[in-house]
């Protein structure tokens, strides 16, 4: 679509969004353009519907329908303007380009505006050959493995052509001293045939054990030099289902069915091969269903994709409820919404049935067919080749041969056939694992990059940050940090405190400004040697399944058992320990789930404890302690934390209010920083947030002294 | 800036064993140990690590919870120290040793094991898979109960308890 937008000199597009609503309200297109100093929307023809200067927009919103939504402008003037609308499935480019207006005024890039990952099937050569590579170091077992498939396909030409011998030359030439020859033959060609075939099995199953591993280790090492924003743009369930579906389709291409193709097309070739020798004019006859078949197969093919996929879909959906109301089951219980889950199953897996009905009469209208093709071409064989014998222009032995290798041409074309399918799939997970493959970390060391042995001087220079482009989450933040100074971090919920620690650790680069670690800017510093001094208790400690020992040790792989209690002693957490039945082997359970919520996070603060870093930070460490042992677990953290930079995050006021400076937050901005008694008399945001909690909670009760 | 190593050094003072004595009070079924001519009264001993590090006993106040000191490898101590200690840890941790695993059958609810232990033969029933434990190649199987068991080496057991022991690992 051509616009002309008349820009003028200075004026370049940042973005272009595509609505599928155009501007009558009916499925279409229209277009929002923006500059670096306008709104445009566009009907489908290119035409200038509106045009809004952006220094005259005071705030964008995005207003939900049923069905479609609306980008909506509240101009300086007060005047609302209804921008654009869109279905619900352009929801979030649009909220993109919501904040992408919103903050225009101080950006000037272009963004591309990518769609996520879709699931396509098609066949592409390239990704297989890229996933060969982890066949290539079995490449002997393969090529062995792939050898014997083939040999024992040229065995199993031979007993045909001892049958045409046998009647022709044995039964009726009556040579009964040649009998048991032949049978010897047929025997022995029977178990060299079996042998074969077992190494076969066993080389191939070898290959593809080993391979899968080979796929599976490459790709973990591989996900694991990314940061965790690779979680942004792949969801865990998808890096996983690459290591597990993904490895396992291409796994199964690249041992068993880079070998069933090959064996078939040899076997059909060969097979061809004797029945012209044979006999061309019956062996005509033979391929005159192979149009059909090829025909047939495809179509069926192509309709049993969605009929299959569609079966599919309807277990997955079993499952995804499935996974999604048993780990809820005390919320189902807390709602008394038995029934209401039980129908909701029941319709799923009515569905189920009804599609499993479905592919269960799609097979039957195809393959009865087919098969019927194929014996009425083995019907006209018998009688046209019959005749011949009678005509004596034949033997019966070569027709007998004949007509034992027609039953061996159908099974390999079948074979071929059935297999494009499989084949698509394993080059649509080749595909995907080739692009996960070939992605590069964002955030890496550069060759420059040093180990550094941090003092604990932290310095956040005008950094913002935003996890999308143009959203920005932290806006312009400038703080220090001396080494062994306490910092407390507070402000409202979403108001960037996390974010800030996550940028410290690297987990994402800032998108302006530096942070400085005792004069260093964090971009220089290798991220191992780094991350090896910040220890950090997150708001959410996952714990590993495995005994509390472990889970400590984690943070020091090499501790002592003197060093793992002591830790664990900090965190105010040995008691409790050596009050489970396993003390320190006690399993936590999956993600910790054996442990309550308090536990889990002393554990976790005992896990950082013992890295000896230095510099500490607790985010929301001590929220789910009661206020004793939350008082237990600071003096304790004191005796050991003196000297080190330590940051502490908390909601509960009381947990920082005696830091050596407090850091308040709000949206993303800094709004004031000072000690607790100056922020008091400020009587600002930290006043406001101090005097509610004070007031709503008088006396805080402890739960567990 | 102290490190967990010095304060390990201070919160667990690790002693030789043989300058440790422990005398055993019958009545309150404690322990009064002297270490170096120093005497504490009313000592717990604890097996922190009981699986994986079962013979590192930790001596505790069972008073004021003050850890008092930790021996590291208890079959060090004195010979007839050692067996008084381990008379009475035997008692407060019973986790017998299996040795052989005879069978392993479903019910359809349950796993009943029967196996023989270093305790002697004993049944048991757990529920499946959750109840089984790896630590490092220790295999710990905690049934429906709570009792404990434990499979010191699962690649060291005989041919046939293996293939059993597959029905729950
Ligand atoms: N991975 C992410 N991708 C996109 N946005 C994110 C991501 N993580 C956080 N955000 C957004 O960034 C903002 C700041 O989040 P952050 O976790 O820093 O808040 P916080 O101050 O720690 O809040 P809380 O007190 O609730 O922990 C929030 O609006 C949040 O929705
Ligand atoms: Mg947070």
């Amino acid at each position: 679509m051509e616009v002309n937008l008349d820009l003028s000199d200075d004026e370049s597009i940042i973005a272009r969004f595509e609505s599928d609503i155009g501007v009558d309200g009916r499925y279409g297109v229209s277009q929002l353009i923006i500059t670096n100093k306008r709104c445009i929307v566009c009907d489908d023809r290119g035409r200038i519907v509106n045009s809004i200067d952006l220094s005259s927009i005071s705030s964008v919103n995005i207003v939900d329908y049923v069905g479609n939504s609306e980008l909506k402008l509240i101009l300086k003037d007060g005047r609302a303007m209804h921008l654009i609308r869109f279905t619900k499935s352009l929801r979030r480019e649009f909220n993109e380009a919501a904040n992408l207006i919103e903050n225009a005024s101080s950006t000037r890039a272009i963004i591309s505006n990518q769609r996520g990952e879709q699931e396509r099937t098609s066949f592409k050569m390239t990704p297989l050959l890229f996933v060969l590579r982890f066949a290539l170091p079995y490449k002997l077992a393969l090529i062995l493995g792939i050898a014997s498939g083939i040999a024992s396909i040229f065995l199993g030409l031979l007993p045909p052509y001892y049958l045409r011998i046998l009647i022709d030359d044995v039964i009726l030439g009556q040579r009964r001293e040649q009998l048991i020859v032949i049978i010897v033959i047929i025997v022995v060609t029977q178990a060299l045939s079996s042998m074969l075939g077992a190494v076969r099995s066993y080389t191939l199953s070898y290959v593809s054990l080993k391979v899968m591993y080979s796929i599976r280790v490459n790709l973990f090492k591989h996900i694991m030099r990314f940061q965790p924003n690779i979680l942004d743009t792949y969801e865990s369930g998808r890096l996983i289902s690459r290591i597990t579906d993904d490895a396992s389709r291409v796994n199964w291409f690249l041992s068993w069915g880079l070998e069933q193709l090959l064996r078939s097309i040899i076997s059909l070739a060969s097979v061809a091969t004797m029945i012209f020798a044979l006999d061309p004019r019956l062996a005509m006859i033979a391929s005159a269903p192979l149009p059909l078949l090829i025909l047939g197969v495809s179509m069926f093919s192509r309709k049993a994709r969605w009929v299959y996929h569609y079966e599919w879909r309807r277990s997955t959906d079993v499952s995804a409820l499935l996974v999604d109301v048993i780990p809820g089951f005390t919320v189902v219980k807390a709602y008394c919404m038995e029934g209401y889950e039980e129908d909701r199953l029941k319709t799923k897996l009515n569905e189920v049935v009804k599609a499993g009905l479905k592919s269960t009469i799609l097979n039957l209208k195809f393959f009865p067919m087919l098969g019927f093709a194929i014996s009425s071409a083995t019907a006209i064989i018998w009688w046209v080749g019959g005749l011949e014998v009678l005509g004596g222009r034949i033997t019966l032995g070569v027709l007998s041969a004949f007509i034992s290798y027609v039953s061996q041409f159908y099974g390999p074309i079948q074979t071929l056939i059935s297999m494009v399918e499989p084949m698509k799939r394993a080059s649509t997970a080749a595909e995907r694992i080739q692009s996960l493959m070939s992605m590069e970390p964002s955030i890496k060391d550069s060759p420059k990059s040093i180990d550094l042995d941090i003092r604990g001087w932290i310095k956040f220079e005008n950094v913002w940050f935003g996890y999308t482009p143009y959203t920005n989450v932290l806006k312009n933040i400038n703080f220090e940090i001396k080494p062994g100074e306490k910092v407390g971090i507070v402000g409202p919920t979403g108001s960037g405190k996390t974010t800030i620690t996550k940028l410290l650790l690297r987990f994402y680069d800032v998108s302006r400004g530096r942070i400085l670690l005792d004069g260093v800017d964090i971009r220089d510093i290798r991220i191992e040697s780094l991350r090896r001094q910040i220890g950090i208790v997150s708001q959410d400690p996952r714990l590993f399944n495995d005994s509390i020992f472990n889970n400590i040790r984690y943070g020091k792989p090499d501790a002592t058992p003197e060093e793992v209690m002591a830790a664990a002693k900090i965190a105010l957490a040995h008691d409790f320990i050596l009050e489970k039945p396993l003390r320190y082997d006690t399993p936590c359970g999956e993600g910790g789930g054996m442990l309550s919520g308090g536990e889990r996070q002393r554990i976790a603060i005992a896990r950082t404890v013992i890295s000896d870093p230095k510099i500490l930070i607790l985010d929301e460490a001590t929220s789910s302690v009661d206020t004793i042992t939350e008082d237990g677990i600071k003096k304790a953290l004191d005796n050991i934390a003196r000297g080190r930079t330590t940051i502490i995050i908390a909601h509960r006021l009381s947990t920082v209010k005696d830091v050596d400076k407090l850091i308040v937050l709000d949206k993303g901005e800094i709004v004031e920083i000072g000690t607790h008694e100056e922020l008091l008399a400020k009587n600002g945001l930290y006043a406001k947030l101090w005097n509610t909690q004070f007031q709503e909670k008088p006396i805080e009760t402890p739960v567990n002294p | 800036m102290s490190s967990i190593k010095d304060y390990a050094r201070i919160a667990f003072r690790i002693v030789d064993p043989d300058r440790i004595e422990i005398e055993y009070d019958k009545e309150k079924d404690l322990l009064t140990i002297y270490i170096d001519g120093e005497r504490y009264d009313d000592v717990e001993p604890i097996k922190p690590f009981p699986l994986s590090n079962p013979y590192y006993v930790l001596f505790r106040s069972s008073i004021t919870h003050e850890d008092i000191c930790v021996v590291r490898d208890m079959r060090k101590l004195k010979e007839d120290q050692r067996r008084l200690l381990e008379r009475i840890l035997d008692r407060r941790y019973f986790v017998p040793s299996i040795i052989r695993v005879y069978d392993i059958t479903y019910t359809g609810e349950y796993y009943i094991c029967r196996v023989n232990t270093d305790k002697g033969d004993r049944t048991f029933k757990i529920i499946g898979r959750r109840n089984v434990y790896r630590i490092d190649n220790k295999i710990v199987i905690v049934d429906i109960d709570e009792n404990i068991y434990l499979i010191e080496d699962y690649e060291k057991m005989d041919r046939r308890s293996k293939e059993e022991l597959m029905k729950i690992i």
